[in-house]
């Protein structure tokens, strides 16, 4: 009996021993000195009591500003749980981490139309998911998250975070600067003060702000260029978005589906916005879940110009501030949601004058091995747009690539760099034309 | 279900729990079922294979004992030879035979060819557990064993997933006797259990720190062959040396560790391979189970050394292409065999030479006498290991063309592996040295280890454990290799 004792304790020890190792190799391999999710969720797990939570991608936690909820909720506590890439899996489970721990009112979950493609099994790239679990708590729930995250493939990564980075384990400058990182008193007490961007900081409460703003309202980007292929979209994302609904309804949590602005450029040209919108609003059709679109949002609202954002996906903290202002007077009824919003992203073109916001571009090869970049140039939609394209090459010289027409597609090759001048006009209006230099 | 999968890791201490608690007379059948299901983890169509191999030596088995003649009992065995052979011959040499007629056929410009082939997918292991029914089957007829009356029992023998896709390939006059008196093991033995987690760690270790990472340079510069000199490809054949030592060492050490963790015993399968001071030696050393099933039931029948020089080398030469064919169904394999049965002839020819000079003697105890003959065995194993890596015979004359006619060295990082890599593979062939030449001693590591102080087993076990997991190739960024012997 005696012996058996012994052999048992001797497998405990053996356990936590194997647990010490892990953590130390976890320290000293593991570079997370930068990470505002290790802040976050050490916060959230400080609250005393979380009211109101948003969650999603990282356009929620650029977007939405929970002190301007606190202050406008009557001393209701919100607390933004966004982070990079999160997926609505990661997301269902910040909800259950968070829905232990509080009594939560009312959940907000971001809706970025790109985390819907993610078919979890098959992922190759895992720093969404393990950015949400690597800060939890050991949990079975955590486990379930991390088994069903991804193939069996990534599972050691998964549960043994060092070896994540194992290379570095003979890097000794990396070891010992990482070492000196971590010693410091803002990494020790959570704070965030070492870290210095220039233009944006960790504010609190998981809502990090951002000055920048974009120089000019003409892009030149690869943003934008695909459409929103819906066959394409994942029944693991539909299972996702039934299960956060199914329990926030067990839980009888309010839970509302929010879209953070992101620039007209982008959705404009990925042209099919309104069909992504319609799908999740068949989803939630015979739910009691609301979903509010902050792309829809009309121009007296919510301006779309270069002061509001910092690129082409996201808000900086004037438009954060714009946009929760907005929210915050939606939710204490002082404005409606048939005042605020367009029904649809093609309205909302509609009723802008027509313009031009860029150029979303794409990098291919012809069937000869050419390399080429296909141009597309973004603008409102309308049908009786025509644009003349003139380059201007850096290398010196001018020529004009297409004379007015509707066509909006052309070709460069990825090394041609200058200024592509753009002039629009609707036909039937040859007088009336506007001109737009984009850098590409 | 690899060793050194996800799924392994469920699956083994699952099975071990459950064969541990269930009543001990459930034993058999809850290994059978677990051994089927992890044999079908790859192929489940293929397990009708195994059954049918089972159920045709079993039923010979049998046969044999009652048969009152020798003739009827000669007549069964034949039956049982050929049709586990056929399985063999149908799923892993036919299209090597139709390629071969259709090469001859072409060069005599005699008819036009086959030109078709099986294309069958090869049965996982097949050589080793037909092996394993076969020798059942000859034990049987020559009394050497009585004859299993349980077919559970038997179909556990046959079957028994540690060494069941890889070997070593069991003699039922050790495993079998073990399944008998399966209910002789106890639920709880601490100290098996830890020893055997110990050798299986170790053997992953071997496969997954050394043999996985010497893969990756192997198959860069042999892959390439064309563009690297003398020291690369030398460095890649004598890397290649430990891969499949590690790879295959490591592989007999997991399946004898987790039958040890269930209360088994499997056979060694090597003992010290590189320390050998012969080619002879280095088969009394490499791969012991198959060697010894081929001495057993081929080179002895054949006449073995019994009937004169002559005859001797014919057998050796007999057995050692066998052999080769039985690693795999194309010639480079035949070829690797034939060299070392050609390196055999040459040692016991001067052997012959030495002993009559009255030479051998004198010069048994020097250590640098020994210790040349090691380095000389190793240099001419690692020459005929070339001609088994290539993925052909114009394959291995490429790397060996390249090898004695180029010159040029590329940056030793620049052949697939990293400094990071260089110190952990280097580190790990000498950890693997070292407990070899350990066990030359005749010293037991494991013994050793066993008599330390707690804390610096514990210790070691835990750097053991860790070793693997931030050290092994394995997951996400690398192919998980594959044992190298199951393709065989």
């Amino acid at each position: 009996m005696k012996k058996k004792i012994t052999s048992v304790a001797a497998c405990l020890i053996f356990c936590c021993f194997f647990v010490l190792c892990g953590k130390l190799f976890r320290y000293i391999l593991i570079d997370d000195t930068a990470s505002y999710t290790r802040v976050m969720f050490h916060e959230m797990y400080a609250q005393d009591n979380i009211d109101i939570l948003f969650v999603g991608s990282s356009h929620c936690y650029r977007t939405f500003i929970p002190e301007i909820f606190d202050n406008s909720l009557n001393g209701k506590n919100t607390f933004n749980a966004g982070t990079s890439s999160q997926n609505l899996d990661g997301s269902l489970m910040v909800i259950r981490e968070a829905s232990k721990y509080n009594d939560i009112e009312h959940i907000y979950l971001e809706m970025f139309y790109e985390v819907a493609f993610s078919k979890y099994k098959e992922r190759t790239e895992m720093t969404g998911t393990y950015i949400v679990s690597d800060y939890l708590k050991p949990s079975l729930d955590k486990i379930g998250y991390l088994l069903e995250a991804s193939g069996s493939d990534h599972y050691i990564n998964s549960f043994m975070i060092a070896r994540r980075n194992w290379q570095k384990f003979f890097d000794a400058d990396y070891v010992k600067n990482l070492i000196i990182k971590k010693q410091s008193d803002d990494y020790k007490n959570y704070g965030y003060g070492y870290i210095t961007h220039e233009n944006e900081w960790y504010e609190g409460k998981g809502y990090v702000a951002n000055q920048e703003m974009v120089k000019e309202w003409n892009f030149f980007s690869p943003n934008g260029w695909n459409e929103i292929n819906l066959a394409r979209i994942s029944d693991d994302w539909k299972k996702s978005l039934k299960d956060i609904i199914d329990f926030c309804d067990e839980k009888e949590i309010a839970l509302t589906l929010i879209s953070a602005p992101m620039s007209d450029f982008q959705l404009a040209g990925v042209g099919n916005y309104d069909d992504y919108v319609e799908l999740v609003k068949d989803m939630i059709a015979d739910t009691d879940v609301a979903y509010y679109d902050f792309n829809l949002c009309k121009k007296e609202y919510f301006p779309s110009d270069s002061e509001l954002f910092k690129d082409t996906g996201h808000v900086n903290c004037y438009g954060a501030k714009a946009v929760s202002d907005l929210l915050s007077d939606l939710i204490n009824g002082k404005i409606s949601e048939k005042d605020l919003f367009y029904q649809s992203f093609k309205e909302k073109m509609r009723n802008l004058e027509p313009t031009v916001f860029g150029i979303s571009y794409h990098d291919t090869q012809k069937e000869d091995g050419e390399a080429v970049r296909e141009c597309k140039i973004v603008s409102t939609g309308h049908s009786d747009l025509e644009y003349q394209i003139i380059l201007k090459p850096e290398n010196g010289g001018e020529y004009i690539r297409q004379d007015f027409s509707n066509n909006n597609y052309f070709l460069i090759t990825p090394d041609d760099h200058g200024i592509c001048s753009l002039a629009f006009r609707l036909s039937g209006l040859p007088d009336q034309v506007w001109t737009l230099d984009i850098s590409y | 279900m690899l060793f050194n999968s996800i799924a392994f890791l469920v699956f083994f201490p699952a099975v071990t729990a459950a064969f541990l608690m269930i009543p001990k007379r459930m034993r058999h059948l809850w290994l059978l079922i677990a051994s089927y299901y992890f044999y079908m983890g790859w192929n489940p169509k293929y397990a009708v294979l195994i059954a049918f191999s089972t159920i045709i030596t079993f039923i010979s088995g049998i046969l044999i004992e009652r048969a009152d003649i020798k003739e009827k009992k000669s007549l069964v065995v034949a039956v049982s030879l050929f049709s586990n052979l056929a399985i063999l011959a149908v799923f892993k040499y036919a299209d090597f035979a139709l390629e071969t007629l259709d090469f001859i056929t072409g060069h005599l410009g005699v008819g036009g060819g086959i030109n078709r082939r099986l294309d069958l997918l090869l049965p996982v292991g097949i050589s080793f557990y037909t092996f394993q029914a076969l020798s059942y089957t000859i034990d049987v007829y020559r009394g050497t064993i009585p004859a299993e009356k349980s077919f559970l029992r038997y179909a556990l023998f046959v079957s028994f997933f540690p060494q069941l896709v890889a070997g070593p390939i069991e003699r039922s006059g050790n495993l079998l006797n073990q399944i008998q008196k399966i209910e002789t093991i106890r639920r709880w033995d601490f100290e098996r259990i830890r020893d055997g987690l110990l050798l299986m760690f170790w053997g992953l270790f071997q496969k997954l720190v050394i043999a996985d990472r010497a893969s990756i340079l192997v198959n860069q510069v042999y892959g390439n062959c064309q563009s690297y000199g003398f020291i690369e490809l030398a460095a890649a054949s004598i890397l290649f040396a430990f891969q499949i030592y590690c790879d295959f060492g490591g592989y007999s050490n997991i399946a004898r560790g987790a039958a040890q963790v269930m209360g088994f015993s499997l056979m060694h399968n090597f003992r010290q391979p590189y320390l050998s001071a012969g080619i002879k030696d280095f088969w009394r050393r490499w791969h012991i189970s198959l060697t010894s099933w081929f001495t057993d039931y081929l080179y002895i029948p054949l006449g073995g050394n019994r009937k004169g020089k002559i005859f001797k080398y014919f057998n050796i030469l007999i057995v050692f292409t066998v052999s080769g064919l039985w690693h795999g169904a194309s010639w480079h394999f035949v070829v690797w065999g034939t060299i070392h049965a050609l390196y055999q002839i040459a040692g016991d020819i001067k052997s012959g030479i030495e002993r009559k000079a009255g030479r051998n003697r004198m010069r048994q105890l020097s250590f640098s006498r020994k210790l040349g003959k090691v380095i000389v065995t190793f240099i001419l194993v690692d020459l005929a290991w070339i001609v088994f890596a290539a993925d052909s015979l114009s394959h291995a004359y490429q790397i060996y063309r390249q090898m004695f006619h180029t010159f040029q060295v590329a940056g030793i990082y620049e052949i697939g592996l990293d400094r990071g890599n260089w110190f952990i593979l280097n580190f790990g062939i000498m950890v693997l040295m070292a407990v070899d030449i350990i066990h030359e001693k005749g010293k037991s590591v494991f013994l050793f280890v066993n008599r330390q102080t707690i804390w610096f087993r514990w210790t070691l076990y835990l750097g053991l454990v860790w070793g693997v997991i931030l050290f092994g190739i394995y997951g996400v960024g690398y192919d998980a290799g594959q044992f190298i012997y199951f393709q065989f």
